[in-house]
């Protein structure tokens, strides 16, 4: 389709509007010198082009938490940041006209999610979003290197959509992940199913972490799977998860070939274990926060695919 | 003529109808309403609306640009509302017209259409030409001199982990007012940038409302 060839290079322009010169100029005015002053301008229109085009697409960014918001933080660091709920803070760098490369102050790196190249245009009439990168590993990043922003949607909404594992241990869960408990007895035909199904499962002294559990369908069989993650705080930032995968609707074994997999945030598998008469398959690692993984259950030629974020 | 004109049409429609194929916050949506959003602007087919309102041209860039960023922010979030019966130009220009009469509205009651030249926003190269306010300089100095005197040993209380020389107080000092890269600073202190940086920030942070407070009196 026509459609495919042209995302590669799409680009996004936003018209900046009064309403951007004049948060623009209302933060250069409370800064201490010109150098500073013009700075914060730019970095103040290309944090505005970014929050536009986030909105438009359905994000929620939110600029007044962010430090590119705080004239103090804007004193004292050279920052274009944005907050975005459940990505994270966003980096949107101003790039001059005549520029081929994007420079990245080393105290914008701090726990960025990525960074947008933002060009404006000499009379400032107008930002466009060049592309998108992850990781920033030098200060200039040339534009040839940055990814499209048809790269940074897809990355996002995966992103956006994961299961945040952070706020499990706040006790906050999305939906479809259950207690064990009620995932082996629905309430109505609680008499039905009891020692029936999972036995081998026994639930873990909640001190020691937390644990859920979600029901997938694997089409076109119907086979129906449990997939189990148990979560537990090791430092502040480090984690220990273990996956876990279970029989459900009264079988006992695992169907045959069953895999599980883990990616990383680049989708390339890093463990991986097969089912054979097995009534569980798991895997075990630790992650840091920020960190995204995803696992994979595949059973021939059907597949599922959960994203999650430490 | 007519059929690059039916073809455009057609593409827009086709964008905009896969849009909503899709659920909100989808990568399959968001890649829709992006190219939609795209192609409107390169079909050459949105109205100039205003015409008659005489304004000034660089007001009337302002103003056209407002309700242009406003038109295209409606048309990603409200895109279930699209009627694909209708072409998307005529429900976007006739959104176009309506947001443009708000903006126009909202210029004339800040008072922007009369002011003329002077309501030009800057280019890049007036960006250097900017001179900071007389009480800016002397708030500069005013924190300068507050950090130095650290009142009850506030900003050296603690430091970076392993380097006790780095602390809010020597950093500030260094990177603001004898301008230092961090590279260098971080050199000089044999402390990563990020590190540094970290600590930085959460400083800063803490200071924040102290400095604005102090300020203020």
């Amino acid at each position: 389709m026509q459609i495919n060839n042209t995302m590669e290079s799409l680009t996004f322009t936003v018209p900046l509007s009064r309403a951007a010169h004049q948060i623009a100029t209302q933060f250069r005015q409370q800064q201490f010198n010109s150098q500073q002053g013009k700075q914060v301008y730019l970095n103040t229109l290309s944090v505005y082009a970014v929050n536009f085009y986030l909105k438009c697409m359905g994000f929620e960014p939110d600029w007044k938490s962010s430090d590119s918001f705080n004239p103090m933080m804007q004193k004292f660091t050279d920052v274009a940041d944005l907050n975005v709920k459940h990505l994270g803070k966003l980096e949107c760098r101003p790039v001059l006209p005549e520029q081929q490369i994007v420079s990245i102050p080393l105290e914008a790196m701090n726990q960025r999610r990525g960074y947008f190249a933002v060009q404006l245009n000499e009379k400032l009439t107008e930002a466009t979003i060049l592309g998108f990168i992850k990781n920033a590993s030098t200060e200039e990043v040339p534009l040839t290197e940055l990814k499209s922003l048809d790269f940074f949607l897809q990355y996002a909404s995966q992103l956006e959509n994961a299961v945040q594992l952070r706020q499990w241990l706040q006790h906050t869960f999305e939906t479809g992940w259950e207690t064990i408990e009620t995932l082996l007895s629905p309430p109505k035909i609680a008499w039905r199913s009891q020692n029936i199904t999972l036995d081998s499962l026994t639930a873990i002294n909640s001190d020691l972490g937390v644990e859920r559990i979600k029901k997938f369908n694997l089409e076109p069989t119907g086979e129906q799977i449990g997939l189990l993650v148990r979560l537990q705080a090791r430092t502040e930032l480090e984690m220990g998860i273990g996956v876990e995968l279970y029989p459900t609707n009264h079988h006992i074994y695992l169907p045959q070939n069953l895999q599980l997999m883990l990616l990383d945030e680049y989708g390339e598998t890093v463990m991986q274990a097969e089912a054979r008469s097995t009534k569980n398959i798991q895997l075990k690692f630790s992650g840091e926060s920020g960190e995204v993984f995803s696992v994979k259950v595949a059973l021939g030629e059907t597949n599922i695919v959960e994203t999650f974020v430490i | 003529m007519n059929e690059g004109k039916g073809t455009i049409d057609a593409l827009l429609n086709q964008l905009a109808t896969e849009a909503q194929q899709h659920p909100p916050r989808s990568y399959e949506r968001r890649r829709m309403l992006h190219l939609l959003i795209d192609r409107i602007l390169k079909s050459g087919r949105l109205l100039r609306p205003g015409q008659g309102y005489k304004l000034p041209a660089s007001v009337y860039e302002d103003v056209y640009n407002e309700a242009l960023s406003n038109t295209l922010m409606e048309i990603c979030q409200k895109i279930d509302n699209y009627n694909p019966e209708k072409d998307v130009m005529a429900w976007c220009n006739f959104l176009f017209s309506k947001r443009f009469t708000d903006s126009y509205n909202q210029s004339i009651r800040q008072g922007l259409t009369y002011i003329g030249r002077d309501s030009e926003t800057p280019t890049i190269e007036d960006l250097d030409y900017f001179i900071p306010a007389p009480e800016r300089t002397s708030e500069s100095q005013e924190l300068q001199k507050l950090i130095e005197e650290n009142p009850g040993n506030l900003f050296t209380k603690d430091h970076v982990k392993g380097q006790p020389r780095a602390t809010f107080q020597f950093l500030a000092l260094a990177k603001i007012w004898q301008d230092q890269k961090w590279k260098d600073i971080s050199s000089e202190l044999n402390v990563p940038v990020s590190s540094l940086c970290d600590f930085f920030n959460k400083r800063l942070k803490e200071f924040t409302p102290y400095f604005q407070e102090y300020l203020q009196n």
